[in-house]
Formats: structure tokens, sequence, C-alpha cells
């Protein structure tokens, strides 16, 4: 609460100062009989009509909160109407942002049935261009060696 | 103030009465402590004017916040600490106004008068108390209004305040020793030491004990 007051208001030592309890013991006498007599001061009543006056506005500001909607019951129905699909929503996005490296690690039936079909597809390949070259030798035998010419 | 007739609720339940709805649980709240809330607003703002509009501002302000209370100190406590942020808000707002008393202090009520206390001398004493009060700062003020008059404990009037125990000691030796010149020439009168004069029977729930 300090410190946000007019300058005039601050007191330049606020701290209890170090070493008071040394401090001067008639002076503390005098200062402790200040502090009794200030506790002998009569005590206060509230005037009547400053309570009324505060009664009143504390009927007014019941009166004004019974006729406000009571939150506890609107709130279910907000709830229900706007935040419905938010928990499913933040389920996924904390899962996906908590469990970010495990999914890395995630081996999905997809990938592997693609990868593997890609493998099948290239062996085929590789099996029939094997096998295409290897039949075309066999029709096209390798041309006998040139007779070298006599010395 | 004693402390509560059997039956009666205490000041949590009512307030937590209040923050589920009851209308009437405030009301009695307010009317349990409103004589020594009043006595803080009044003793800070120095003007029963600014006092009673401190006092309502708060109690409008404790009544729409009492669904954020904690529970973690009394509920007097912190009624007291809305009080008095009330009203030292109340004098920042007026400081470029000279604080003063806008009607007559002989016609504000006090309570009865104990036995063998002589009224008069009560009022002149009361007087002289309000106009030294008024020479001091108004946080200086406040810490020496809780602890001396009200007779808070350091430690309740350091949560009140929100300010070190430190704080509130230094607070109050400043305020005794600049009020000593004012109330020197009553000085046969001052009582015995001690301060059970008004802190008498306030039961800790109600923020008097230690």
């Amino acid at each position: 609460m300090s410190g946000h007051w007019p300058p005039e208001w601050d007191d330049p030592e606020e701290e209890f100062p170090e070493g008071a309890d040394q401090a001067d013991t008639d002076a503390e006498a005098r200062l402790s009989e200040v502090s009794a007599y200030l506790a002998s001061v009569p005590a206060l009543v509230l005037p009547d009509a400053v309570e009324s006056r505060i009664s009143a506005a504390l009927a007014a500001e019941a009166a004004a909160r019974a006729e406000r909607p009571d939150p506890a019951d609107s709130a279910p129905v907000d709830g229900a109407r706007n935040l419905g699909p938010a928990p499913a929503q933040a389920r996924v996005r904390r899962r996906r942002g908590s469990d970010g490296p495990r999914r890395r690690f995630r081996v999905r039936p997809q990938v592997v049935g693609g990868s593997l079909l890609t493998c099948l597809l290239l062996a085929v390949l590789g099996f029939a261009l094997s096998h295409a070259s290897f039949s075309t030798r066999r029709l096209c035998p390798k041309t006998p060696d040139r007779p070298r010419p006599p010395a | 103030m004693s402390g509560l007739a059997s039956g009666e609720p205490s000041d949590a339940i009512l307030l937590r009465r209040h923050a589920a709805g009851d209308a009437d649980a405030f009301g009695v709240l307010f009317r349990r402590h409103k004589d020594r809330l009043w006595a803080v607003a009044l003793r800070i703002a120095c003007d029963p004017d600014d006092a009673a509009d401190a006092l309502q501002e708060a109690m409008i302000s404790a009544f729409r916040r009492a669904g954020d209370f904690r529970g973690e100190s009394a509920v007097t406590t912190w009624l007291h600490r809305i009080v008095v942020n009330a009203s030292l808000d109340l004098l920042r707002r007026r400081s470029a106004r000279s604080v003063g008393w806008s009607g007559n202090p002989d016609d504000l009520p006090v309570a009865e008068p104990r036995q063998g206390v002589d009224s008069a001398a009560s009022t002149d004493s009361r007087l002289d108390v309000d106009a030294a009060l008024r020479t001091l700062p108004p946080p200086q003020r406040a810490a020496l209004v809780l602890v001396d008059m009200l007779g808070y404990s350091v430690a309740d009037t350091s949560a009140i305040l929100g300010v070190s125990e430190g704080t509130v000691k230094s607070r109050c030796a400043r305020g005794r020793a600049k009020l000593l010149p004012y109330l020197a020439h009553l000085r046969g009168d001052f009582p015995e030491r001690g301060n059970q004069a008004v802190a008498d029977g306030v039961p800790s729930e109600q923020g008097g004990g230690v």
C-alpha cells in the first residue's frame, strides 16, 4: 500500500531503525503514555444517518444482485453451447504438443503398406528388366568375333 | 464488543452465506462491525462526510468482492483493509483539499462513557486527539489508529495495511512522538500504561486478538 500516495505523506525513515530497542527509556515511557492515552479515548459509534444510508446502499446492491441472472445457472448453458467441442480439441492439441517426440517414432500402417508396395513394385520391375535383358541376349546371340586378318 | 452469542454464525459463515446468495448475511456482518469500521474511516479521513463516503464505498466493494475472499485472514482483517484502502484512496483523491472537519465534531456520537470517566472530560480529550491526529500523515495515522486506538496487534495491523511489521512499528513510534507535544498538556490525565480500554473483549475472529 505504501508508495502510491502523495510525496508529503511519505516518511523518509519507514522501517523501524536498528537498535531502536535500546532507545532512551524515558522517551519510551512518554511514548507509551501517549499510546495509553489514545487507547483511553472513547470509542466512536456509527451515526444512525450514516448507518441508514449505507444499509440502503447495500439493500440496493442486494436487489440488483437478485435481478441479475445467477451466473451458476447460466454457465452450463453457455458452456454447452460455446465450449462443447473445446475439451476434445484441447485434448488433441495437448497430446500433440506434449507427446511430440513420441509421435516421431510411431509407425503408421499406411506408411508401412506404401513402403512395402513400392519395394515390391521396384523388385518386380528389376526382375522384369533383368529377365527381358536375358531373353534378348538369348534371342540375339553375340556375333562371333571377326577373323583376324592374316598377319 | 463481546464474543458471539451461542448460535450466532461466525463472520466467515456469514460471508460464505452472502457469497452463496443469502440476501441478509452481509447486512448482519456490517451491523456487527459498523462501529469499529466507522472509527477507522473517521480517524483516517478526519472528516465525517468523507468517512461516510469511504465507508459506504468500502462496504459496497466488500459486498461485490465477497466471493474473492480466500479465508487467508480473518474476515474483519479483510473488511478493515478495504475500509483503510477506501479511506486512503479518498484522501489521495482529495489531497489538494485541506483536511479538516466539515461538521461539528461535538455532534458525533460516542459510546457510553465507562464508569468513573467524566463525559465532558472525555469529549475534550477526544477533540484534542482528533486535532492531534490530523497533524499526522494519513499512513502514519492509520497505523496509530489501528494499534493504539483500536487495539489491533502489530501483526494484524501489518496485514490490514499491507506493510511489514517493522513499518507498522516505525509509523506508530513516529506518530506517537509527533503527538506528544500536542497531548503534553493532558499528561496529568494520562491513564496508567496499558491498551485495554478499547481492545477489551475483541475476539480474534472479529479482528482484535493477536
